[in-house]
Formats: C-alpha cells, sequence, structure tokens
C-alpha cells in the first residue's frame, strides 16, 4: 500500500486548494496557512516514520523523547517565517499560528483513526480529536506569542526562540506520555487545563484594562 | 532509594515551581514589562515544564533517566537566561574594566569545568551521541553565566544593574544547580539528585520574587 498520509493529505489538501484560488484577502491566507500546516505534518510524519524504520529505539521512547522534537520544529519553520517576513499584526499574527496549528493536527488525526481503524471508537476519537487538536493549537499559541515578542528585538531571536520551542516541545512531551498510558482519556485534560488557564489570563487582562479606562474617563 | 520518597519530591518540586510560575504570571505579566522580567519569567516557565514533565511520568509510569527530552528543558532556561542578559542590558555600561572582565569569566570556567569533568566521566559509559547531545544542551550555561556574573558585578549609572543584582544571583544559583544535577546525574548520587532538583525549584520562586521586587526598583528608576 501507498503512503497513506500522502494518499490523505491529496484527498484533504486538493478541495482547499481550489477553495484558494476563489478566497480572497485575509481568508485565503488563513487557509493557506491551514495547508501549510497539513504539509509540515507530512513532512513531519515521514521523518518520524524514516526514525521507527531505522532505528532500533522502542516505540515509547521514540513517542516521548524524539517525535515532539521533529513535530514541533516543523510547525515552528512556517511561524518564524510568517514572524521574520511579513510585518503582521499581533492578533493576526496569531490567527495565522493558529491556523498552521489546525491544519497540522487535522492531518495526525486523520491520518492515526485510518491507520487505526480498528479499534477506534466514537468516544475515543472524540478524545483524541479535541486532545490533539487543542495540544497543536495550544503549542501553536505558545510560538505566536513567544515570537511575536522576540521577532521584534533582533538579538534574542535566536536564544529566545530556541527558548520558546524547548517550551512547546516539552509541552507537546508530556501530552504524548500521558495519552500513551492507561489513562489516555485524561490527555484531553492537559490540554484543556491550559486553556482554561490562558482564558482565566486574558479575562483578568481585559478586567483590569477596563477598570484602568473607567479610571481614566473618572 | 525509596520510590515512594522520590515521587513525593518529585511532585513536591512541581507544586512549587507551578506556585512560581503563577506568581511570575500574575505579578509580572504586564504590558510594559521589561524584556529581561518576561524573559526570566520564560525560564521559570522552563523550569516548571520540566517538572511537569517528570511528575507526570513518576504518574504515569515513566521513570526513565540519563539524557531525555527534560534536558532539553534545561537548555531553553539557559537560552532564556542569556537573551535575558544580552542586547541593550548588556551595554549600560560602555568602559568595563579588564578587572571586572576578568573576575566575570570566573563562571564560565567553572561550569566548564564542571562540564569537562561529566564529560570525563561519561564518555566511556555512554554512546556517542548521547555524549555530544549531553554537551550540546549544557554548553550554552558557558554563557549564559559569564553575562549573568558580568552584571552582578557592574555598576551603571541608571542603577539598572543594582536593580536586578537579586535577580542575577539567583539566575547564577539556578545555572550551577543545573550543572549540579548534571553532575550528580553523570556520577549517579540519588539523593544529591533529588535534593538538587528539589533546590531548583526553590530558586524558580526566589527567582519570581526577586523579579518582582527588582521590577519595583526598577520602576522607580524611570
Amino acid at each position: 500500500m501507498e503512503d497513506i498520509a500522502l494518499i490523505l493529505f491529496t484527498a484533504i489538501a486538493a478541495p482547499l486548494i481550489i477553495m484558494l484560488l476563489i478566497f480572497k484577502g485575509k481568508s485565503r491566507v488563513l487557509l493557506l496557512c491551514l495547508l501549510i500546516g497539513m504539509f509540515m505534518n507530512l513532512f513531519a510524519g515521514e521523518l518520524n516514520g524514516l526514525i521507527f524504520k531505522n532505528t532500533s529505539l522502542d516505540y515509547y521512547f521514540v513517542t516521548v523523547n524524539i517525535v515532539p522534537i521533529i513535530e514541533e520544529i516543523f510547525k515552528i519553520l512556517p511561524i518564524i517565517v510568517f514572524c521574520y517576513s511579513f510585518n503582521l499584526e499581533k492578533q493576526e499574527f496569531i490567527e495565522y499560528a493558529l491556523s498552521i496549528g489546525v491544519g497540522f493536527a487535522i492531518l495526525e488525526n486523520v491520518s492515526l483513526f485510518v491507520s487505526t481503524n480498528d479499534i477506534i471508537t466514537f468516544p475515543l476519537a472524540l478524545i483524541r480529536g479535541f486532545g490533539a487538536g487543542l495540544m497543536h493549537v495550544i503549542t501553536c499559541y505558545i510560538y505566536a506569542i513567544g515570537l511575536n515578542f522576540v521577532g521584534k528585538k533582533s538579538y534574542i531571536a535566536i536564544s529566545g526562540t530556541v527558548g520558546i520551542l524547548t517550551l512547546s516541545i516539552l509541552y507537546h512531551s508530556a501530552y504524548n506520555i500521558i495519552v500513551q498510558s492507561k489513562f489516555s482519556y485524561l490527555g484531553f485534560a492537559l490540554p484543556l487545563a491550559t486553556l482554561i488557564f490562558i482564558f482565566i489570563i486574558q479575562l483578568l487582562k481585559r478586567k483590569k484594562e477596563k477598570v484602568k479606562h473607567e479610571n481614566k474617563i473618572i | 532509594m525509596d520510590i515512594t520518597v522520590i515521587k513525593i519530591i518529585v511532585f513536591l518540586s512541581s507544586f512549587i515551581s507551578l506556585a512560581a510560575l503563577l506568581l511570575g504570571v500574575f505579578r509580572l505579566l504586564k504590558k510594559d514589562m521589561p524584556g529581561f522580567f518576561i524573559l526570566t519569567l520564560c525560564s521559570v516557565a522552563s523550569c516548571f515544564l520540566q517538572d511537569i514533565h517528570t511528575s507526570i511520568g513518576y504518574l504515569f509510569g515513566d521513570t526513565s533517566t540519563g539524557l531525555t527530552i527534560c534536558t532539553v528543558a534545561i537548555f531553553g532556561c539557559f537560552m532564556f537566561f542569556i537573551a535575558a542578559s544580552i542586547g541593550p542590558i548588556d551595554k549600560l555600561q560602555d568602559k568595563i574594566s579588564a578587572k571586572t572582565r576578568l573576575i566575570a569569566m570566573i563562571a564560565p570556567i567553572v561550569m566548564a569545568g564542571l562540564l569537562i569533568f561529566c564529560s570525563v566521566v561519561m564518555f566511556p559509559s555512554v554512546d556517542i551521541t548521547t555524549f555530544i547531545l549531553n554537551l550540546v544542551f549544557y554548553l550554552p550555561s558557558i554563557f549564559a553565566s559569564y553575562f549573568v556574573l558580568k552584571h552582578i558585578l557592574l555598576n551603571d549609572v541608571t542603577g539598572i544593574y543594582k536593580a536586578i543584582r537579586g535577580c542575577n544571583i539567583v539566575i547564577l544559583i539556578n545555572i550551577l544547580l543545573n550543572m549540579l544535577y548534571l553532575v550528580f546525574s553523570v556520577i549517579s548520587v540519588p539523593v544529591m539528585l533529588l535534593i538538587v532538583y528539589m533546590l531548583r525549584s526553590i530558586s524558580t520562586v526566589a527567582l519570581v520574587i526577586e523579579s518582582i521586587r527588582g521590577y519595583k526598583k526598577w520602576k522607580t528608576l524611570l
């Protein structure tokens, strides 16, 4: 059988590429980012496959210690290009980065579900789908926020970017440990907890700004 | 060593790091916050992620030691320390005496010494890939320690170095603890390894507290 990820990628990407020709402006860029994310996943998946085939390392070790590094490097590459090549607004940059993360998660989930279709159940697919999806989105959010900060200062561009990359690698690896344990359904808990944490911070920030604004008016 | 004791220490360290991170996020994440404090907070986040990764590993049955992905966290931590110490903050004082530079070299020499010691002990027992990766991951500590010690020694006109001195001292301790972590893991001393692990988590709290204090002083200078 030919490479299943490549077949799935072609099947999903073909209609999206047609859409790309029709869409204009920001929608087009968002769709392009989605496709880039899927494309990056294709590469990362191929490289992971090569490592599994050509090394004697056990599956658990590779998925916890090597796969996160490869996937995160592939994921950050287009975001770095976006950060340093275009002068984007913060919100715009975040949206594009998240779109790359979503694209990455889509192909990863679809490939996984197709290759494990004999054991996958709907609840498991739901948990895995949301869990991995959310995890990739959160790591891309870390990149977007981090690169938006370090990208403006050329002197910390390299050290800052590498530092941010390590944060995401660790987060990804922690998620991989949980989903491979007996309590794989808890894998959803880690990204969800992070999302709630981000929401709380955003809420508090907005509240603070509102109070500041009201005080200014008074 | 009893696995329960190890687990308790690992979980406790995670809680301490979490407390440090939360304190830092709520007190230091502000719009006008200088980059130094943001990047220091990022290094705390890196330490926290390493601790939480280890805790999750213990919780779900992964007790692998040696060169694991947690080493990447230490590398990230060093990179954030370097990022926090370079750029305009490193150029606050134009003329730095040769004596200061020479004293500042003590820190990287000590770190390099520890790294060479670990390399010599480690080399016969590990494969070449592990050996090189360990060297690469711990190498930034040499550069980070130089900048940090230099900033501890210097006194600029604006008073910024004085404001962040406490912070820099804790950073230097943190770098040293990370290096000791490598030393004890290479020469296999589990008790010392756990003590260093615990101390490093405590140092993250100290780092956040010092950052908050430093920021208060920094604000008065502007």
